[in-house]
């Protein structure tokens, strides 16, 4: 035994300083951070987007979709600093952000009944959601501002806006569509009224590829309604579509009478003239200006009132008369009113065939053999009048001018031409033989009466014919009366037909006999006896 | 020589002509030979107010027995018309009486007759009628119950008999008691009305 080996001292193990139990602690502590930067790592982008309405969206449950893909979620709704709209804080996926570009658009797709029909109805089930079109800012944004209703196009849409003014006609609604030939190539995005110029103005979307039949000759039309056209080929009704009936829309071409023109590129501002006809009468053309000194009134007389040759509207009234300043200017003792019209010989031709000098030199050799203007009623229930050019006129050496414009000279008019016809009237009248008139019709009269006596007594006759038909016929009705199945002329009618066939039927031995052997009259054999049914007790 | 060539021959031929024999008796039936006391529709009018009216329509026969000659069946399937024995009132009429008297007979609470409005129909229609060669009297075809609903029941019926003394005779009062055997058979099936 040595010393090392005494057991009576204790062992002293040093106590280690951390202890195991420390290590929970530890891993909560780890996990905990991780979670929290998982938290921070998936946390979405914040956005807020301004609606006038909170109608369908839902906070936590309505969700922001692009393409039909879920990529955020509505997270609160509050009111406006200044409570008129309704702010919706919206968390969108992280990964999405690259679309939140300043001019990307947003808007609450919900059940809509509209002109196009019924959009949305999938949402009646799933709730209402929020869409978002990208836009293509480069500037990345957090705040936008939400559309009422779906956006006709998007900022990617490819296509071009123009803005249509317009001219009158059924106003038009966002959605209505635009159509060429019959085919819907655009809608209208938005409608405005300007209060200064007080015009409406549209604003229109073509997609593409149909921006591309968009040019400088281009005519905008609204295509509301029915129009109807007498040809000789029978009514052609005019109708672009039932949609178009109903809720409206517009309509483009290129007139027929001009070239197809310059391709559009950039927005630009057109007229909606109110029909398709409306264009042809309305449209800016080149022109020549001359002057009618009317002696008579121009009541009823209006600018834009057309000029006719002969049925053929050739122009129109610039101005029904022109004021008494210029006029004083050009004449100061002349008393005509001047009426300035516009000659458009575009009219007559197509595709620019024609020439203004050549017109006006044309026009000045009609005047020079005749040509006088005339005013004429255009409409006997609202009064307008027209200007009616025609020849006929006095031949003229020389074409006068009045100021710069050149004189047409004015027909007699009015009452001066009433006077006139009454005057040739009443000549016509004079020379009229009447007393042979009066005597040769009191002997067609006399003779006329000769022949409706005649008349009389035929339908006398008739008569007495009618009645003698109707006796006759009330008299057959009751013979088919007493002719009825269980008349007893008809009861005994039948026994007797029954009774003729009996005799028929016994008569055909008798007949068959007779065929085969015809002395049988004369000779006549007895038939042998019957052969009679056996008894069965005899056997 | 000629003239009593003549002669003889004329006395030839008038002999031939007495020299026929007395033609044969005919003989008429009756097929409902024993009438029955008449039902009387006007008697007891109050009373027949709750009675079934039942209307029993024209009795339908074939075309071989729409005449007045008897008709015997041989036994090679074929028909002998009688030239000397003859119905002496139409067929389909006398079996029309028979039946309704033998229904009226057998049937109290109802009444058969040929007109009446909104009631049931019995149609009655004859396939075969007749004696045979070999002693067989034969009544068969159908009748059929149409309801107030219109609604129909057909039955087709088969009647034997036996001759046993045979002839025509015997064979007309067989094919009346066949007759009311069937006027019988109908009666019994009334509550089906």
């Amino acid at each position: 035994m040595n010393d090392t080996n005494d057991t009576s001292q204790p062992i002293v193990i040093p106590k280690s300083r951390f202890s195991v139990v420390w290590l929970l602690p530890l891993i909560a502590v780890i996990i905990g951070v991780g979670m929290v930067y998982q938290q921070w790592q998936n946390k979405g982008v914040e956005i807020v987007i301004v609606f006038d309405n909170a109608k369908g969206l839902e906070a936590k449950k309505t969700k922001v979709k692009f393409r039909d893909v879920d990529i955020g979620t509505l997270q609160e709704i509050n009111f406006s600093d200044d409570g008129f709209s309704i702010e919706a804080i919206i968390e969108i996926d992280k990964k999405m952000q690259s679309y939140l570009l300043s001019d990307s658009q947003f808007w609450v797709v919900r059940p809509r009944i509209g002109s196009a029909g019924i959009t949305g109805f999938g949402t009646l089930l799933s709730g209402a959601y929020i869409n978002i079109a990208p836009g293509k800012s480069e500037s990345l944004s957090q705040r936008f501002v939400g559309l009422e209703n779906p956006p006709i196009s998007t900022p990617t849409s490819q296509g071009i806006k123009l803005k249509l003014i317009s001219g009158g006609g059924k106003s038009l609604t966002v959605g209505n569509p635009v159509t060429y030939r019959g085919f819907e190539v655009g809608a209208v995005e938005s409608v405005n009224f300007d209060i200064e110029s007080r015009q409406v103005t549209y604003s229109i979307f073509i997609q593409a590829p149909y921006d591309g039949l968009i040019t400088t000759n281009t005519y905008f039309w609204n295509s509301s309604g029915l129009s109807f056209a007498a040809t000789t080929d029978g009514i052609t009704i005019d109708l672009a579509s039932i949609e178009s009936l109903l809720s409206g829309g517009v309509r483009f071409d290129v007139p027929d009478d001009l070239m197809l023109g310059e391709r559009i590129t950039q927005s630009r501002d057109f007229k909606l003239y109110s029909s398709r006809a409306s264009i042809k009468e309305d449209r800016v053309y080149e022109y020549i200006e001359y002057v009618i000194l009317v002696d008579d009134t121009v009541g009823g007389l209006q600018a834009g009132a057309p000029v006719e040759y002969r049925g053929i509207r050739i122009g129109r009234v610039s101005k029904p008369y022109l004021g008494f300043y210029e006029t004083n200017q050009i004449d100061s003792d002349e008393t005509r009113i001047p009426v300035i019209i516009h000659l458009e010989p575009a009219r007559l031709a197509s595709n620019n065939e024609y020439d203004l000098p050549w017109f006006n030199e044309q026009f000045n050799k009609w005047i020079k053999s005749g040509l006088a203007a005339r005013l004429e009623t255009a409409n006997y229930l609202t009064g307008t009048m027209k200007v009616s050019l025609d020849l006929g006129n006095e031949i003229q050496p020389e074409v006068e001018y009045f100021g710069k414009y050149t004189v047409i000279p004015s027909a007699q008019t009015g009452f001066a031409s009433i006077v006139s016809k009454t005057d040739r009237l009443l000549s016509k009248l004079e020379s009229l033989p009447l007393n042979e008139l009066v005597q040769s019709t009191n002997t067609a009269i006399s003779s006329a009466n000769t022949a409706i006596l005649s008349a009389n007594d035929t339908v006398i006759a008739t008569q007495s014919v009618l009645l003698s038909v109707e006796d006759t016929l009330k008299e057959a009705s009751l013979t088919l009366q007493g002719m009825q199945p269980d008349s007893p002329v008809y009861l005994r009618l039948e026994r007797n037909l029954a009774e003729l066939e009996r005799t028929m039927q016994m008569m055909q031995p008798f007949l068959q006999e007779i065929r085969q052997k015809p002395n049988s009259l004369i000779f006549s054999g007895s038939s042998p006896a019957d052969i009679q049914p056996q008894g069965k007790g005899q056997q | 020589m000629l003239k009593l060539l003549s002669l003889l021959l004329l006395t030839y031929l008038l002999l031939g002509c007495i020299s026929n024999k007395t033609p044969r008796e005919s003989f008429y039936y009756l097929l409902d030979a024993a009438p029955m006391k008449e039902h009387n529709s006007t008697a007891g009018a109050s009373k027949e107010l709750t009675k079934t009216y039942i209307k029993l329509s024209t009795v339908r026969v074939p075309d071989y027995l729409q005449q007045s000659n008897l008709v015997l069946k041989l036994d090679n399937h074929q028909i002998k018309i009688a030239n000397y024995h003859f119905w002496a009132q139409d067929l389909s009429e006398s079996i029309q009486r028979v039946l309704m008297r033998e229904l009226n007979a057998a049937s109290p609470g109802v009444i058969y007759t040929q007109q009446c409005v909104k009631c049931a129909e019995l149609i009655v229609s004859i396939d075969h009628f007749y004696p045979t060669q070999s002693g067989d009297v034969v009544l068969s075809g159908t009748y059929t119950k149409v309801s107030v609903d219109k609604s129909q029941q057909q039955v087709r019926f088969l009647l034997n008999s036996r001759l046993e003394k045979g002839g025509y005779d015997e064979a007309v009062v067989v094919m009346r008691d066949l007759v009311s055997e069937l006027a019988l058979e109908m009666g019994t099936l009334k509550s089906s009305y």
